[in-house]
């Protein structure tokens, strides 16, 4: 029986039938699996409290370095791509960084749902995002912000043209930073899905053959490599649209 | 069915929505206060003065013992 890879990303409404009290009420209430894995990763948001409070030990313990470390390469970063003045967006950096992060890796998870491969999911945090530098830049800068959509050093006749593609430029930030890791999440998934296929068919042949023995262990070794390249691919792209927020976020604070 | 394609299509921006803001204020309000130094919270809440308005309440929230045996360790042994 062969699957579509796709069908991995199919939403489920209602999956548990929780708030299925009445016939009215089962087309409002919808608890699917992508609302399941948003909970699931609440769960390990909340795990971070556990070691930051429950150390019972003087030292603080390794998570609690590791932690600290993350959160000052986060500063850190904040202030050489920004400046010393926006500190007080670490919050919604962090809070970018780690909620793509474990989204991510939690779609690698056995029987787990990406849920940053739903266009939505990620059209709604590269509008938010993009929507919120925009505001920020507007009370930070005001009338100036708009110096963003001129071009310095441009001939005049050419500044109405350069304006429009800025213009288009500005607006498809947002679309560029969702389909960017909403690609990424349904490629690599899909392609593992395909992959892990193909194994399962050489699998079902005749497991007795020591050739077959052989030629099955071969794809696995490929699959796991595959695999490890997604755990990478899945900090890399939380890491990817965190730099990209910031070069978006330098436009909001520094008018040129 | 376009009905309820709807509802799944508010439902996944509606959960992303709360479960984002959600991981914000926990950022904001419970991890940085507990990993910085009080001073930099306070310096963070007085600048963003729609949280402030909102989340007032919450200052008290920074006074924590993780912090201050880190701070010590890291006075008394010169790190």
């Amino acid at each position: 029986m062969i699957f579509s890879p796709l069908e991995q990303f199919e939403i489920f409404p209602n999956s548990f039938y929780i708030f299925q009290c009445s016939s009215v009420t089962k087309d409002f209430f919808l608890f699917s699996n992508l609302d399941f894995s948003f909970l699931v990763s609440l769960l390990e948001i909340l795990n971070l409290k556990w070691f930051l409070l429950e150390s019972k030990f003087l030292f603080p313990n390794f998570s609690y370095f590791f932690l600290e470390s993350v959160f000052l390469v986060a500063l850190s970063m904040l202030v050489s791509m920004v400046g010393k003045n926006a500190q007080a967006n670490l919050g919604i950096v962090l809070t970018l960084f780690f909620f793509i992060l474990i989204l991510n890796v939690l779609g690698l998870i056995p029987f787990g749902f990406c849920v940053t491969s739903q266009i939505i999911v990620t059209q709604f945090l590269g509008f938010f995002a993009i929507g919120g530098l925009t505001l920020k830049g507007i009370q930070n800068l005001g009338f100036n912000f708009l110096n963003l959509f001129v071009p310095r050093n441009v001939p005049a006749v050419m500044l109405p043209f350069l304006s429009v593609i800025e213009i288009i430029s500005f607006i498809s930030r947002t679309l560029s930073l969702s389909i960017r890791l909403f690609a990424n999440m349904v490629a690599g998934h899909a392609l593992l899905h395909i992959l892990m296929g193909a194994l399962l068919s050489i699998f079902s042949i005749n497991f007795a053959s020591v050739l077959l023995l052989v030629v099955f262990f071969l794809p696995a070794l490929l699959i796991f490599a595959i695999m490890l390249l997604e755990m990478g691919i899945a900090f890399l792209q939380a890491y990817v649209f965190v730099v990209l927020f910031l070069i978006y976020l330098n436009d909001s604070y520094k008018s040129h | 069915m376009p009905q309820l394609d709807f509802f799944i299509f508010f439902d996944e921006a509606f959960t992303t929505f709360l479960f984002f803001f959600y991981f914000y204020y926990l950022f904001s309000f419970f991890f940085i206060p507990l990993l910085f130094k009080s001073k930099f919270y306070l310096n963070f809440i007085n600048k963003t003065l729609f949280l402030k308005t909102f989340f007032n309440a919450n200052l008290s929230v920074s006074v924590n013992h993780s912090v201050y045996k880190t701070q010590y360790i890291k006075k008394d042994l010169k790190i």
